[in-house]
């Protein structure tokens, strides 16, 4: 076990430093840069916070979608290769309806709301299904 | 980008004497922040009678990286303020690069704000403000959209004949889909979603800006001054103006007013109406789900520049983390047309 500080503890104090030691001595370009990099140590904070957690739902949820289970279905099989054979399905779906189309939107769904949660939260409290035609 | 403004300073004042056939001098030159890529330095003209003009001298980036040469840019610039844009007016355009390492023109300087956050925070200030940009705008893109396809300079970009506006710009955004560094199967239904509902084509093609939106506007005291910056300017359907214009992006977290953050939609399309263009709803849709996923591919596109090393620069690392913002949009507006 490492000691402390720990990671979150060390990018909550590289956070501190850029806000309340650098951003008040530089501007124009660098102040951007700065600001861009202090959102940024922010947003690994709340990723290590999140855990495995998200990309273990993720992987279940492609898992039963694509209907791909037992040994072929691939203990081993990651996010990454199932997130392509999902894309593949979507983009040769015909038509593009139905329970498939309705499960996958539910699950791209719950995917992009736990990225968002990391970085950028709060985002998803806004619908753009709200704006009329 | 730091410049040596003094030696741009006597340049300038070498160049627009030999235009003007009497003395110029270039005064109180100063860089703006607007336009990163490229040069904008602002400076007043002082003639020999010591009557000043205050002007902007904008110089191209390096050769392999510019969007549209200075030449073209101009004559669409131009063709707008003929047409009844508000844009700043051209004085001089120059290809030769000896003056200042690239080409360069030079427009009026137009007084006001362009930085996103200043105009909304205006807006909050003076609500009736937001509508009345936003009506602006709609009688800005009317007058751009006057300008036939046919009448603007060759070199900007054109549909290939029998190709729609629709399916040309979804050739290129399969492009950029097949350069992704990791599966993006959000991203992938909004590009198959586009391809199954095309709009119909619209019954005359026109000058496009193509970059319409908060950030390359300037507002003045009276609302819309300028629509800025016009290397993206193309041919195509003019509803690809409005749906950029309306992309959540360029709300700066000013969500429900959908133009820009400042306006609804209705002024916009009310006043793009009363001057003569045609709104087809439907394809006023298409085109704001188009430009969404454009983004969402175009923040992508910035973060592989960043890790392959073509543009090491760590706003183009974040870039990479805001692509959900993106995925998220377009799957809830897909969820009301799917």
């Amino acid at each position: 076990m490492q000691d402390r500080p720990t990671a979150t503890e060390i990018l909550a104090t590289i956070g501190e430093y850029l806000q309340q030691d650098v951003l008040p001595l530089v501007e124009g370009a660098v102040r951007y840069r700065t600001l861009v990099a202090a959102n940024l140590v922010a947003l690994l904070g709340r990723e290590i916070d999140a855990g495995v957690g998200a990309a273990e739902t993720e992987r279940a949820d492609l898992v039963a979608l694509l209907g791909i289970a037992g040994a072929e279905g691939g203990q081993a099989r990651r996010v990454e290769d199932l997130s392509a054979i999902l894309q593949a399905r979507l983009v040769a779906a015909e038509p593009l309806e139905g329970e498939f189309l309705r499960a996958s939107r539910e699950v791209l769904e719950r995917s992009v709301r736990d990225k968002l949660a990391t970085n950028k939260p709060g985002y998803d409290a806004y619908d753009m299904a709200d704006e009329g035609r | 980008m730091a410049r040596d403004l003094e030696s741009i300073a006597a340049n300038l004042g070498r160049y627009l004497t030999e235009q003007r056939g009497s003395p110029v001098r270039a005064l109180n030159l100063v860089e703006s922040t607007v336009g990163a890529r490229r040069g904008n330095i602002l400076f007043e003209a002082e003639d020999s009678g010591g009557g000043r003009r205050a002007l902007v001298v904008t110089i191209y980036p390096p050769a392999g990286t510019v969007i549209l040469g200075v030449e073209a840019e101009t004559g669409a610039l131009r063709l707008a303020e003929a047409a009844g844009a508000p844009v700043a007016h051209v004085h001089e355009v120059c290809p030769d690069p000896s003056w200042f390492g690239e080409p360069f023109f030079i427009s009026t300087r137009i007084e006001g704000d362009s930085l996103p956050r200043n105009i909304l925070r205006r807006v909050a200030a003076q609500p009736s403000l937001g509508t009345r940009i936003g009506a602006q705008l709609g009688t800005a893109f009317a007058a751009i959209h006057k300008v036939d396809a046919d009448m603007v300079p060759a070199e900007l970009r054109r549909d290939p004949p029998g190709v729609t506006p629709s399916e040309a710009a979804l050739e290129l955004m399969a492009e950029q889909l097949e350069q992704l560094l990791q599966p993006a199967p959000v991203l992938a239904l909004g590009l198959r979603w586009l391809r199954d509902h095309q709009p119909d084509p619209p019954p005359r093609r026109s000058m496009v800006h193509g970059d319409v939106r908060n950030g390359n506007i300037m507002v003045g005291q009276d609302g819309l001054a300028a629509i800025l910056d016009w290397e993206g300017c193309h041919t195509g359907d003019p509803h690809e103006d409005l749906g950029w214009l309306c992309v959540r992006t360029w709300r700066f977290g000013n969500d429900s007013l959908e133009v820009g953050g400042f306006s609804h939609r209705e002024p916009m399309i009310e006043a793009y109406q009363a001057a003569g263009a045609l709104f087809d709803p439907h394809a006023y849709a298409w085109w704001k789900v188009f430009g969404t996923l454009k983004w969402g591919l175009g923040l992508a596109k910035q973060a592989r520049q960043h890790l392959d090393g073509t543009y090491r620069y760590i706003a183009m690392a974040g870039s990479g983390r805001r692509v959900c913002e993106l995925e998220y949009d377009l799957l809830r507006m897909l969820s009301r047309l799917l």
